[in-house]
């Protein structure tokens, strides 16, 4: 990224992280420099494909008046504590689930819902930007940071490794691994047993046996580069999951307007579209490298899909309570989830 | 835990020669700050058995019963988060945490006792820092839950700054020890 | 300032701190407080102290730590690893150095398969380091051959650290950890010649047994041993068959250990009471340590210096061995300061596109960082491995500890040239198995 070693100093430590890696304007102290952490690869597509295209975007657009560098990785905080992390200001920026802290979104993350996902991931991403957008108590729930795209992933598929999921009855007393408490409620409910663990650590857990497999997108045979240890891939749009790029709210707050304006005309339901269509390619990569290397598709007889619903629909029903409970109107939302996903199609 | 050990060690660290008032004060301060420790240390020596025990039956479950017990996985790091902070202080107390002498252990002895104050000092600052943020953090972490099983997550960031409180403790009386022996070497 | 300059102040305020007897983590602590403020804010590097240390201690595979250092507590509490030891010199005492040369054969299975190097050096120093001790094995040789063995975990597979490498610049995984495998059993080869040879050199630092024993004793010695070796089978068997995490293998080691001592009635009240201590003690040792490396390690990704030091050596226009040479250096020396792993992610982003563009095999790197940032793990001011050996042996001041591991030191850096030389050594079979 620099092959300049002679960083420019700024000495203002009031105007943010001064991280400057390179000139990118002839006066600095206009300059802002903001880290963006993500706790994967520095090849995962929402790096490649998503925040990288921002934060040059972003550079380009505001004339270097604002700057994003980007650690991957979890140099700057692992997955759990990513949020707290904007929230704190260990990173001004950054990528993550919102499956990794359980009662934090549990608005939102109806999007979690069993057998809602049912579109491409830009799809599923767009409903997902328009469901913040249209929901003041969505919006509430991020009221810490300033979100700047929320966005999904493709569909979930069962993916495993020694077992294959071909019936519903195959699933019972596997471990499977969830990627948020609504898909663990769902393995649950299907008889299996649902593992919390970090993505980062799902080849090492799957290769010493420790999960039998995972409820995950296609793409994340690529995302987290597992071909090796998979087997078999049960497909059924279970579900989806729900990710956000948030900024730390006093850091937005120092962008001038006229910048912020130029960032919010970027922000959004573009930059959701845009993430989608990252995890829409990398499925497509994953399922044509995953064929070549020999993984079995395999696709659920109506019948035995039909199971796997009944079965879920405990979830829902949870959630809705749990909604209610709270005096939210669920099934408003979960509706409008479901009209806006129709929409798509 | 062995408690006649505990009495030597004890009179091992009270200076003797200070006024009788701040002796009995001294110890007395000294003897709760053991004991706090000591409490906590028990918990995590409880807390590492138990753990030792889940995670046992939960392959022994997953193995033979296919009936793996939800949450094992959290639990156990939840676990682990408790027994690190609740045995901070009395691995303190034993001396235990590493720091390299070397250089120091060539000094004079009161040289040495100066030099524990003002890095006893610096290290008790960040110790309680770390303790009031731990607190802050759970703040944060309220209404978020472990995953599996929903175990309020702050509880354990409390427990956590609770435990770290009383590794401050041992410090401080650590860097008071030190200010004793300079004050008593300077009346001698 | 810029965080440059922060970050090469802080390395220098925590050498100070650390020289002034501050405990390790502490120090690690206060300068990643101190430099995070510098660079960010006063609130962002308070709120760090919170967040970082308790996310680092609640970390289920970090678990592994406790459990497998009870089992080795259980097993040298009773005297379990007293009849282990005692029948290995039994067998191979006559053999110069022979206690010191199964224990660097049994830390590398050990560490191998548990994939811990911190938990096997715990384990086994508390094991193998006093029985050393009583048949008059000098401290530097015990410790170091400890030290050793425990860093070939992360060659042999499966390791971790290569499954990051892997995750990190999408080389395949399989293969990768492959490679190590050659170069992990060369080098656990190497470390025994090199103890045999420290012997020869120096007979003094491990006494040859005297004694006559006959076959009967021999094989009488191993009817106490048994329970040891059921034990270790079964926690070690069972991570490699995939039966269970390590997590769970030092649980069931633990139980296993536990149980054996209880139903033989070597376990008393007391003995269970100082395991369950002593365990916890040497365990928060090391989590002090790692929670201060935490924040001391974000100092330095936001200070930019790995990244920094790699893009200016990769800048440099000369022969692609000499910026190879550099770059290892620089990981050397960041390994002295830093966790391997944060290192890996904050400077292969740069330094993997280059290694390719120089046309060196990526695969191959990926085993070569791993034995350099392997030293690390020997050398001050954090060097983890050593510190766990030093909280064990009480009795030897870490600076004799330091200067017992700087043979195998120089093993290492001469096996990395050997690798570098033949590179053959690590891509023959990843391309057998390829083909
Ligand atoms: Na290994
Ligand atoms: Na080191």
């Amino acid at each position: 990224a620099c092959g300049d070693a002679n960083t420019d100093d700024t000495g203002n430590t009031e105007s943010g992280s001064d991280t400057t890696d390179e000139d990118q304007s002839a006066d600095s102290a206009d300059s802002l420099e903001f880290t963006m952490g993500h706790m994967n690869s520095p090849e995962h597509v929402q790096d490649s494909m998503a925040m990288t295209p921002f934060a040059e975007e972003v550079s380009e657009k505001t004339e270097g008046r604002v700057n994003f560098e980007i650690y991957p990785g979890g140099a700057l905080g692992g997955p759990a504590e990513t949020y707290d992390n904007i929230v704190t200001g260990g990173m001004d920026a950054g990528w993550g689930l919102q499956g990794y802290n359980s009662g934090k979104w549990e608005i939102h993350t109806a999007m979690h819902l069993p057998f809602l996902a049912n579109g491409s991931a830009a799809d599923l991403s767009v409903v997902a930007q328009e469901l913040y957008n249209q929901f003041p108590e969505i919006q509430e729930e991020y009221d810490e940071t300033k979100l700047l795209w929320a966005h999904a992933a493709d569909p979930y598929a069962i993916i495993t490794n020694g077992t294959p999921v071909e019936s519903f009855e195959d699933v019972k007393g596997l471990k499977l691994r969830t990627p948020s408490d609504e898909a663990g409620d769902m393995i649950e409910a299907w008889g299996a047993t649902p593992v919390s663990l970090p993505a980062p650590e799902i080849y090492d857990a799957m290769q010493k046996g420790v999960i039998d497999g995972g409820v995950l997108p296609v793409a994340a045979l690529a995302d987290f580069n597992i071909f090796d240890v998979v087997d078999y891939v049960t497909l059924g749009k279970f579900n989806t999951s729900l990710f956000y790029v948030m900024m730390n709210q006093d850091k937005w707050d120092q962008i001038p307007a006229e910048d912020q304006e130029i960032i919010e005309g970027m922000i959004g339901k573009p930059m959701a579209e845009t993430a989608g269509e990252a995890f829409d390619q990398q499925r497509e990569d994953a399922y044509n490298q995953a064929q070549e290397d020999g993984i079995e598709f395999i696709e659920l007889e109506d019948a035995e899909l039909q199971k796997f619903k009944d079965a879920s629909e405990v979830v829902t029903e949870n959630w809705l309570e749990n909604m209610e409970s709270q005096g939210v109107d669920g099934q408003a939302i979960l509706d409008k989830t479901k009209e806006l996903i129709e929409e798509k199609q | 835990m062995n408690s006649s050990q505990k009495e030597v060690e004890e009179q091992n660290r009270t200076p003797r020669t200070e006024s009788p008032g701040t002796s009995s004060f001294f110890s007395k301060m000294e003897r709760t700050i053991y004991l706090l420790n000591n409490i906590t240390h028990g918990v995590a020596m409880t807390v590492l058995f138990l753990m030792m025990c889940l995670t046992t039956v939960d392959v022994l479950g997953r193995y033979f019963f296919s009936t793996p017990i939800t949450g094992a996985f959290e639990v156990t790091g939840l676990g682990l988060a408790i027994l690190v902070f609740f045995s901070l202080g009395m691995t303190q107390l034993k001396g235990d945490h590493i720091s390299i002498d070397f250089l120091t252990s060539k000094f004079p002895k009161k040289v040495q006792e100066v030099l524990n104050i003002f890095t006893s000092l610096a290290v008790l600052i960040i110790v309680l820092f770390t303790s009031w943020q731990l607190v802050e953090y759970a703040k944060r972490l309220t209404g978020q839950t472990s995953g599996e099983l929903p175990l309020p997550l702050s509880i354990f960031a409390i427990l956590a700054a609770v435990g770290v409180l009383f590794f401050a403790l041992t410090i401080m009386l650590s860097m008071l020890n030190s200010v004793m022996k300079v004050v008593q070497k300077d009346e001698s | 300032m810029s965080p440059e300059l922060i970050g090469m102040l802080g390395i220098a305020l925590l050498l100070v701190l650390i020289i002034l007897n501050v405990s390790v983590g502490l120090s690690l602590l206060i300068v990643g407080f101190l430099g995070i403020s510098l660079i960010n804010s006063l609130d962002v590097a308070l709120a760090q102290l919170g967040t970082a240390a308790f996310e680092t201690a609640n970390d289920y595979s970090l678990s592994v730590i406790p459990l497998f250092i009870l089992m080795g507590m259980f097993m040298s509490n009773t005297g379990l690893g007293h009849d282990l030891f005692n029948a290995v010199d039994k067998w191979i005492g006559h053999l110069r150095g022979g206690l010191a040369i199964a224990t660097v054969g049994a830390s590398s299975i050990f560490a191998a398969i548990s994939g811990s190097t911190n938990a096997t050096t715990a384990t086994l120093a508390r094991i193998a380091i006093p029985e050393m001790d009583k048949y008059n094995y000098k401290s530097t040789l015990s410790t170091s051959s400890v030290a050793a063995g425990g860093t070939l975990g992360i060659l042999i597979p499966p390791s971790v650290i290569l499954i990051i490498y892997g995750a990190l610049t999408q080389e395949p995984i399989g293969p990768l950890l492959i490679a190590g495998l050659i170069p992990g059993i060369l080098l656990a080869l190497i470390f025994m010649v090199t103890i045999n040879i420290q012997i020869r050199l120096k007979p003094d630092i491990a006494p040859r047994s005297q004694e006559v024993v006959s076959l009967k004793e021999k094989l009488s010695s191993l009817k106490s041993v048994w329970a040891f070796l059921v034990i270790f089978a079964l926690s070690i068997g069972g991570i490699y068959f995939g039966i269970f995490t390590p997590t769970e293998a030092g649980a069931i080691g633990a139980m296993g250990s536990f149980l054996v001592t209880l139903v033989t009635r070597r376990l008393t009240w007391k003995r269970l009471v100082d395991s369950l201590d002593d365990t916890l003690r040497l365990s928060v040792m090391i989590f002090l340590i790692l929670i201060g490396a935490a924040v001391f390690g974000r100092l330095l990704a936001l200070s930019r210096i790995p990244m920094e030091m790699t893009a200016y050596v990769g800048s440099m226009d000369v022969s692609p061995f000499v910026v190879l040479g550099l770059i290892l250096l620089v990981y050397f020396i960041l390994g002295m300061f830093m966790e391997g792993i944060a290192i890996m992610v904050l400077t292969l982003p740069i330094v993997y596109p280059l290694i390719e563009q120089l046309g060196f095999d990526g695969l191959w790197f990926g085993v070569i960082i791993v034995m350099v940032l392997n030293i690390g793990v020997l050398t001050p001011p954090l060097g983890l491995s050593i510190y766990i050996i030093s909280g064990v042996v009480k009795d030897v001041p870490i600076e004799r500890i330091f200067k017992g591991v700087v043979p195998i030191i120089l093993v290492m850096v001469a096996f990395t040239i050997l690798l570098i030389i033949f590179p053959e050594i690590v891509t023959y079979l990843p391309n057998l198995s390829q083909t």
